[in-house]
């Protein structure tokens, strides 16, 4: 090898490594999507609209998916009607028939428990959402979960997430935004251990 | 000798499960998490008519106005559901506040009795195998 096919592979080494140490690979990554929790409010505190104490707080997140699931159940009710098909009403009635009678504790549960359990498995992990209830298969098998009814078919659990969409625009997550869309994945998701 | 001592023995290994068991009862207890206002309830009114956007606005300010009524109030065509603190007002007091602020023709919903009173009919049969002893599994530890 001559002295400057020596010296042209040295610069092309040279060059090469310090090319290389100029590509982008030490760049920054792009910011991370922030959870759906914290784009419904995330953990600030605000006050409890439902609480009669002016001095009880609520993380903000928490409280607009308690807004979703209540305005949910409400548009679940306005549905219930007797003999009328395609609605709720085989899985909801038994829980409204308490209410009616005064015994609300049954209804509170199943408000306390959606909210921890979307409030949890979204990014709200604070211990406030911790879901202690069954999980999703057995929460919608009657044989396990006496207070499921009936057994969820596709087209029940597809009526529930057009409530719950629904629900989510009335309380201002707007149907053509990346939350709506994220909200509805979550929904999907749940589809294979709801639908037994 | 040696026998009452066994006894003894046995007897406060007993006491000692039993005031662990209790300690951790009491924790359970003392660091459950509350359920979140268990005194709201939904009620719904059935009205003779559809509401328009502006007659929704209006019977929302209307309802809001009476005391214990919560924020949440969902109006759908003739149907008024909204949710409520019954230790301040049950539908029935709401209901006549309500009809006391209008001219309306509606009705307090009440669940028909054949809803009312419908069997929770699990999916596996009650007769069978395996229902029997999911059963008698959730009755030792339930």
């Amino acid at each position: 090898m001559t002295k400057f096919s020596k010296m042209a592979l040295c610069a092309l080494v040279i060059g090469g490594l310090s090319l290389t140490s100029c590509s982008k690979d030490d760049s920054t990554p792009a910011p991370a999507t922030p959870s759906i929790y914290e784009r419904l409010g995330g953990t600030t505190l605000v006050d409890d609209p439902d609480s009669s104490d002016p001095a009880v707080t609520i993380e903000a997140g928490r409280l607009a998916y308690r807004k979703v699931v209540n305005t949910t159940i409400g548009l679940i009710v306005a549905d219930v009607q007797s003999n009328a098909s395609g609605n709720l009403s085989a899985h909801f009635a038994p829980l409204l028939a308490e209410v009616q009678a005064n015994n609300t504790t049954n209804l509170a549960e199943l408000v306390d428990n959606l909210t921890d359990f979307f409030s949890y498995n979204t990014g709200g992990t604070n211990a406030v959402n911790t879901y202690s209830g069954l999980d999703m298969v057995a929460a919608h098998n009657p044989a396990v979960n006496t207070r499921m009814g009936v057994k969820a078919t596709d087209a029940n659990y597809t009526k529930f997430e057009g409530y719950v969409g629904a629900a989510a625009v009335q309380n201002g997550v707007a149907a053509n935004t990346q939350l709506y869309t994220d909200i509805v994945a979550v929904l999907e998701s749940l589809r294979d251990p709801i639908v037994q | 000798m040696k026998s009452n001592k066994k006894i003894k023995t046995v007897l406060l290994s007993f006491l000692g499960i039993f005031l662990l068991l209790f300690v951790i009862l009491v924790y359970h207890i003392a660091t459950a998490k509350p359920v979140e206002n268990a005194t709201i309830q939904v009620s719904r009114i059935d009205f003779d008519k559809p509401f328009d956007s502006l007659s929704t606005i209006d019977i929302k300010q209307k309802l809001h106005s009476i005391a214990g009524v919560k924020d949440e109030i969902i109006v759908k065509r003739n149907v008024v559901v909204y949710f409520h603190d019954n230790r301040i007002a049950d539908s029935k007091k709401i209901y006549n506040q309500l009809m006391t602020k209008g001219n309306y023709k509606a009705e307090r919903f009440v669940l028909p009795e054949n809803l009312a009173n419908k069997q929770v009919c699990p999916v596996m049969k009650k007769d069978g195998i395996s229902y029997k002893f999911t059963k008698l599994v959730q009755k030792v530890f339930n």
